[in-house]
């Protein structure tokens, strides 16, 4: 009954830290804000781009692969073409005998992708 | 004259001795390694072994996350065998409980303990080169340790490809720390050409597909200039290529 409880509670601790997972991310001309919670009608996440004076918001669904040691989230943006879309990346900071785990802390890098162009990102995750 | 040749026979016979001395397995050798740091940064020490039968060779490595002087049980006992006698030849992981640089048989199952880490995130082909750091302040390496790594090294690239043993596969389903991460994105092979000229499956330089899951590894053999190798370089293209793939794309 304390493992079922104890199981519950860390599932929706999970559920609602997932849930409030927001990503900054930066290179050197442009800044990306990634909100996975901003539910829509047609999608469930909105990423923003802020390029100087511009700003530009996408929204779309993400996919999620977690393959425990790498993380990797796409998030399709409306009308899901597949033409532009957003992808992160998230694995661990440090890796080798003894030391690829969790006290390392983790690296997550975006790909966002506009047609046929590619821009590329460091991020933090905000929990 | 007579006398002369014998004598120079004899320092022939005895040179050859010498060189040939520290070649013959079950001899250790202490380094801090070049490669491996611990979480903080710090220096990582390996003991190292080496024993040969005519079906296998056995690797034992003592590693030591606390310094060259840590009590013995802090020293984690790990050892991987090559069976010689399967082409491609095959490689068994074993993490075994702390202890000396012994190998027996028999108590293996009783010693073998959960890996500490995925084994496969850089031992994509069996035994890896030994990279002492040269400048150490800690263990300045020996003329005689020096050419027992060179030869040992020497063996290890002349095995050319060596796939991991198939039990591990086994072992990994119920495996709390797997030998390796078998999802499909973490498997996505590297395919950038140069590359691909030696990390691939088959073929005299084969050393096996490098996978995303090894890009710590690649991202130190790169950054630290082991790779590529002389001779072989990458072109700006196969440069940016390599990047994206470290950064997971």
């Amino acid at each position: 009954m304390m493992k079922a409880a104890s199981a519950t509670l860390l599932g929706v601790f999970l559920a609602s830290g997932a849930a409030h997972a927001d990503y900054h991310c930066l290179n050197k001309d442009m800044s990306l804000d990634v909100k996975e919670n901003h539910m829509t009608r047609l999608s469930n996440a909105s990423v923003t781009l802020i390029n100087g004076e511009q700003t530009k918001t996408f929204y779309g669904s993400i996919e999620a692969v977690d393959d425990f040691l790498l993380q990797k989230k796409v998030i399709d943006f409306y009308p899901y073409q597949g033409e532009e879309m957003l992808t992160l990346v998230t694995r661990p900071k440090f890796c080798g005998r003894g030391s690829c785990d969790d006290g390392g802390g983790t690296v997550t890098n975006a790909d966002l992708k506009l047609g046929e162009e590619h821009i590329y990102f460091s991020c933090e995750w905000k929990p | 004259m007579k006398q002369a040749l014998a004598a120079a026979f004899v320092l022939i016979v005895c040179l050859l001795g010498l060189l040939a001395a520290p070649l013959l397995d079950d001899q250790e050798v202490f380094l801090e390694s070049r490669e491996s740091k611990t979480v903080g940064g710090g220096p990582v020490f390996n003991r190292i072994k080496w024993f040969n039968s005519k079906d296998k060779d056995v690797w034992m490595m003592n590693q030591s996350h606390h310094g060259p002087h840590a009590e013995a049980t802090a020293w984690d006992r790990l050892a991987i065998v090559v069976d010689k006698t399967k082409t491609p030849k095959v490689a068994r992981f074993y993490q075994l409980k702390p202890g000396p640089l012994e190998w027996d048989e028999n108590a293996i199952e009783s010693s073998t303990r959960p890996f500490r880490i995925s084994c496969f995130l850089c031992h994509n082909n069996g035994p890896r080169a030994i990279r002492p750091n040269e400048r150490s302040s800690f263990g300045p390496l020996s003329l005689t340790d020096r050419w027992k790594i060179t030869y040992w090294n020497l063996r290890i690239k002349l095995y050319g490809r060596v796939k991991p043993d198939q039990v591990h596969d086994q072992l990994d389903r119920s495996a709390q720390t797997p030998f390796r991460f078998h999802g499909s994105f973490a498997n996505e092979p590297l395919r950038v050409a140069v590359c691909l000229t030696c990390h691939n499956e088959s073929g005299f330089l084969a050393r096996g597909l490098l996978r995303r899951q090894q890009m710590a590894t690649i991202k130190f053999m790169v950054e630290s200039g082991e790779m590529p190798p002389r001779g072989f370089g990458l072109s700006g293209e196969e440069k940016r290529e390599l990047a994206r793939f470290l950064d997971g794309f």
